[in-house]
């Protein structure tokens, strides 16, 4: 969804008309509910997250303003803030780092291969299990959410060169397993 | 053979993501209801308040020769309280308390119990139709231990909350 027709929605959506939202939930749904389940990792939890992020943006839509930067991002900081909170609510935000940091080391000895060998035929679900997860959220904001890497590294509050340094090597993984930008 | 990413990685998104339409859909209707609500209670309470403060005085003021007009008289008992008596007899109070007890169930309906800061309880009852906000003018819940202003109706010695703002330190 061009801006344009972002701004268009939200001004549907400003008049109480519900198609606008209905526009934005089908531009967006995959971007956000992806989003949210990568920081909340179970679904029924992200599910509902995920309906009240839209919830929101319906009573929040007289917000916007479009000279703020992309709505792509605006979308992505939303609900990146509002899964942090629901972590911090029910005590989980340790949880998700420590959770990342096992993966890490779990993984270490996967990843290695991955970078020595070509791993052809890997479905996507398999290839992105080889990412970190910093690395898939990286990917899912440049390939859904089309953002520049500021952008990135402003969502994730990353260094510039962090965020771009690991969707090289998130990039090299992947075209090892088959898939090339 | 090798694969588009972004290609793939679209499809496999799609098909990874649920259908949660009806559920913001229906929501949304619950959203709309409360909002009308809570403008309908805001409109209620803003007429009295035009009533109070314009008409009324008009009116006693225009015609004091009439027997039926309407006297009101507003007493400060306390900093925090405010009496005001109808033309109908009712004793409309305003206080601001702290909530000490809540849900006593008995007679069949809830009670809630508040005290002011000079120490006087209050028992009364909240109606279902009875908005409770925020400072923000969100609807919100009503707290042991939260300090509120409360707009009180008498009604056959018994109190009746009729509008309900949280007060936040």
């Amino acid at each position: 969804m061009e801006e344009a027709q972002f701004v268009i929605a939200v001004e549907k959506m400003k008049m109480g008309d519900k198609e606008g939202l209905r526009e934005i939930y089908q531009a967006y749904i995959g971007y956000i509910y992806s989003i949210v389940y990568q920081i909340i990792q179970n679904k029924e939890n992200a599910e509902d997250i995920t309906s009240d992020f839209f919830l929101r943006l319906w009573e929040k839509a007289g917000q916007y303003k479009s000279e703020n930067g992309g709505h792509r991002g605006y979308l992505a900081t939303i609900a990146r803030n509002m899964s942090i909170d629901f972590l911090r609510k029910t005590g989980r935000e340790q949880l998700v780092e420590e959770q990342e940091e096992k993966e890490s080391e779990e993984n270490e000895d996967t990843r290695q291969n991955v970078e020595l060998e070509v791993i052809e035929g890997l479905s996507m679900q398999e290839a992105l299990q080889k990412l970190e997860v910093r690395e898939r959220e990286i990917v899912h904001l440049k390939v859904m959410g089309e953002l520049t890497f500021q952008e990135i590294a402003d969502i994730l509050s990353m260094p510039l060169g962090t965020v771009t340094w690991k969707y090289r090597n998130a990039l090299d993984k992947l075209r090892r397993c088959g898939y090339h930008e | 053979m090798s694969k588009s990413l972004e290609n793939e990685y679209k499809k496999y998104i799609q098909m990874e993501t649920p259908d949660l339409w009806d559920r913001i859909e229906k929501d949304l209707v619950k959203s709309k209801k409360r909002a009308v609500r809570r403008w309908t209670a805001f409109g209620s309470l803003a007429a009295a308040a035009l009533l109070v403060v314009v008409v009324l005085p008009l009116i006693s003021g225009g015609s004091k020769s009439a027997e039926t007009s309407v006297e009101m008289c507003a007493v400060d008992q306390s900093a925090g309280t405010m009496r005001e008596e109808t033309a109908e007899g009712e004793l409309l109070i305003t206080i601001e308390v702290t909530i000490t007890e809540m849900n006593v169930a008995e007679g069949g309906v809830n009670w809630y119990t508040g005290i002011t800061r000079e120490g006087e309880g209050y028992t009364f009852t909240i109606p279902e139709d009875c908005m409770i906000m925020d400072e923000s003018g969100q609807s919100t819940f009503i707290q042991e231990g939260g300090c509120y202003s409360i707009d009180l109706q008498e009604e056959a010695g018994k109190y009746r909350a009729v509008s309900i703002s949280e007060i936040k330190d």
